[in-house]
């Protein structure tokens, strides 16, 4: 692992949709230290590899979704930035979205130029 | 179809029978059905009055009063009268074309002849023949009863104004009728108790009893050959009210009748005493009212549990539909996201830049697509598109992807609420996406900035959408020699809205685009 290239976990259960977001990830130079398809994937590469961001998916397969993912991953010690893709804007979704302290949130459709831009502002800060 | 749990229901219930979501209004066979029933009413009271004049001409009232000694006549001129109005009913009740003028004839007539007797017995105290020929009653023949002839002016009446059309003169038409019904039930109901009763008063005097069954079929007749007018059509409907009503009518008119004529017969023959027989008469009253009631409550219940069950089933199917809908919707949209990422990842692998640059506007598009599917996800009813916010979302998109901030281009939307459907938000979307695109590309050339405005407004009927920019103005670019694909899609686009472009070089490019108000716009 090398320092100067800052990690992002990727999270999606559809597999060409996680292929899409690394080659985002990979072309703005950072790395991609997993794909994750369930919320226990997620926490358990998230604890493996401290990533600097997450790509998280909302609905996922499995019991758990993305947010609930994301809230046993944030332990308060150097939290990776939590970046939402969710297919619904629901008004309760987006409120657990909130209430979790995400670093953005896309809507999808994405395209790879807003998951690019996104990922920039909230990597470089 | 009944749901399990829901309460248990009469099957004589025409709900049941026709559904939940039976007719609302009587139905065309049912009118017909109630016009034949006219037909038939009318053609017994004249087949009565024309017996009248055959059998008193042949064997005369005196031999008729030795076989009937209380025997009270049809006069030969209601009899006459009686022939005319039905003649004029059952010619109007047809609907036929031949019979326009004829009714009306017939219907003045008796008018006339009705009213000067009327007119005649109340002011002068005399009938017609007296005012006629002087005398009261030349051939021994007898006049007509002034309630017989009050009865055919009303029925005359009727006729004359049947063509008078308007919810008034059907009001009054089925009043003048009720009227006339109502008087012609006294006649017989008081035939049945005590004739000389009736007689007594002066409006409803001396009336034979054939010409009351004949004026109550006439009256009948008049009523039904109209069955949505007034309150005929509560009578007449196929609504649970309206069925109630012709369930309880019969026991409702027959139960107090039998009652009272029950009573009458035993204070006859001293089995009750006057007082007590009124006693009798008001309980039995007051019993049949409330049968009436429980009854009417009892169906009403029925009715307002099927009504709430179906509106229960209702609301379970559109929530299926709903959820049904979003799926689609949701699955629809994750697919073109889906293609916007298999585009993505083939063009990481291409090293041409125009291959690149053309996959690049086809990802545009297609994420414009997404867009749409987005937003009607959003929607309450999945059935239409928030026009605004969806043009607002492209825009924004647009701005962002071709990097307007960085290239100092003000970008800015002035938009209109206004909601439509898929199929008109999906051409408008690309549409906005081509122009925004072109724009972009090829209007700040050489330029430090700029400006974009795009706006949706409604102009008359109609709804506006303009794309202007202050840059260098537009140049077909000719790709390999040919009108680029984005000018083929915007005409494309226009034509399936069926909308007309305009473009305007005035400091610059301004497109407007004009179509019908989206039929959801609010």
């Amino acid at each position: 692992m090398s320092n100067d290239q800052q990690q992002v976990l990727v999270v999606e259960d559809n597999m060409i949709t996680a292929l899409y977001y690394a080659s985002v990830v990979e072309v703005l130079g950072y790395r991609v230290c997993g794909k994750a398809a369930t919320a226990q994937q997620a926490i358990a590469l998230a604890a493996d590899t401290h990533p600097a961001a997450i790509l998280m998916d909302v609905r996922l397969k499995g019991s758990m979704d993305g947010i609930e993912a994301a809230r046993s991953i944030l332990d308060g010690d150097d939290d990776p930035h939590i970046i939402y893709i969710t297919g619904s804007n629901e008004p309760e979704t987006m409120r657990r979205i909130t209430e979790s302290n995400p670093a953005a949130i896309l809507v999808k459709p994405v395209m790879a130029e807003q998951l690019e831009r996104t990922l920039r502002k909230v990597l470089t800060h | 179809m009944l749901v399990e749990g829901s309460p248990r229901l009469s099957n004589r219930n025409p709900l049941l029978e026709n559904g939940v979501l039976g007719p609302l209004t009587i139905t065309p066979a049912k009118v017909r059905a109630y016009r034949h029933g006219a037909r038939w009413m009318v053609g017994v009271a004249v087949l009565i009055a024309i017996l009248s004049l055959v059998g008193g001409t042949l064997f005369g009232i005196p031999t008729l009063r030795q076989v009937f000694p209380n025997f009270s006549h049809m006069a030969p001129g209601t009899a006459l009268l009686i022939v005319f109005t039905g003649a004029a009913v059952y010619l109007t009740s047809g609907g036929g074309r031949a019979a326009r003028l004829l009714p009306l004839l017939l219907a003045g007539v008796t008018a006339m002849v009705c009213f000067a007797q009327v007119v005649l017995h109340f002011a002068a105290g005399i009938n017609i023949e007296q005012f006629l020929y002087g005398t009261a009653d030349p051939a021994g023949l007898g006049s007509t009863a002034p309630t017989a002839a009050f009865c055919l002016l009303l029925a005359a009446t009727c006729i004359l104004m049947d063509r008078i059309y308007g919810q008034r003169a059907e009001h009054v038409y089925q009043a003048v009728a009720g009227i006339g019904l109502l008087i012609a039930v006294l006649d017989l109901i008081a035939y049945s108790f005590d004739v000389q009763a009736l007689y007594a008063i002066e409006l409803l005097r001396a009336i034979a009893l054939h010409t009351a069954v004949c004026l109550l079929l006439l009256f009948l007749a008049l009523l039904c050959r109209r069955p949505t007018w007034s309150w005929m059509a509560t009578v007449t409907g196929p609504l649970n009210g309206s069925y109630t009503f012709r369930r309880i009518l019969l026991p409702a008119v027959l139960v107090p009748w039998l009652f009272c004529w029950l009573s009458l017969q035993a204070s006859n023959h001293a089995l009750l005493t006057p007082n007590f027989r009124l006693v009798l008469v008001a309980t039995a009253c007051i019993l049949v009212l409330l049968v009436v009631l429980l009854l009417n409550g009892m169906w009403q219940n029925q009715t307002s549990a099927l009504r709430t069950q179906a509106l229960l089933d209702l609301q379970t199917a559109v929530a299926q539909r709903d959820l049904l809908l979003r799926e689609v919707y949701h699955r629809v949209k994750n697919n073109l996201q889906l293609v916007e990422a298999l585009l993505l990842l083939q063009s990481r692998k291409i090293e041409s830049d125009q291959a690149r640059e053309a996959i690049h506007t086809t990802r545009q598009r297609i994420h414009t697509l997404g867009m749409v599917h987005q937003k009607i996800l959003e929607g309450a009813d999945y059935t239409s598109v928030d026009l605004n916010a969806f043009l607002r979302d492209v825009v924004e998109s647009l701005a962002a992807g071709f990097g307007a901030a960085e290239r100092n281009i003000a970008v800015t939307f002035r938009g209109h609420a206004t909601r439509c459907s898929l199929e008109e938000a999906i051409p408008l979307g690309l549409l906005t996406n081509e122009l925004i695109s072109n724009t972009f590309k090829h209007a700040f050339t050489g330029r430090a900035g700029g400006r974009v405005t795009v706006e949706l407004a409604p102009v008359g009927s109609e709804l506006r959408l303009t794309v202007a920019d202050d840059g260098v103005g537009r140049v077909e670019r000719p790709q390999n020699g040919r009108i680029s694909l984005g000018s083929d899609i915007i005409t494309a686009l226009v034509a399936q809205l069926d909308g007309n472009l305009r473009e305007t070089a005035d400091n610059g490019t301004r497109i407007d685009i004009t179509i019908a108000q989206p039929v959801g716009a609010g």
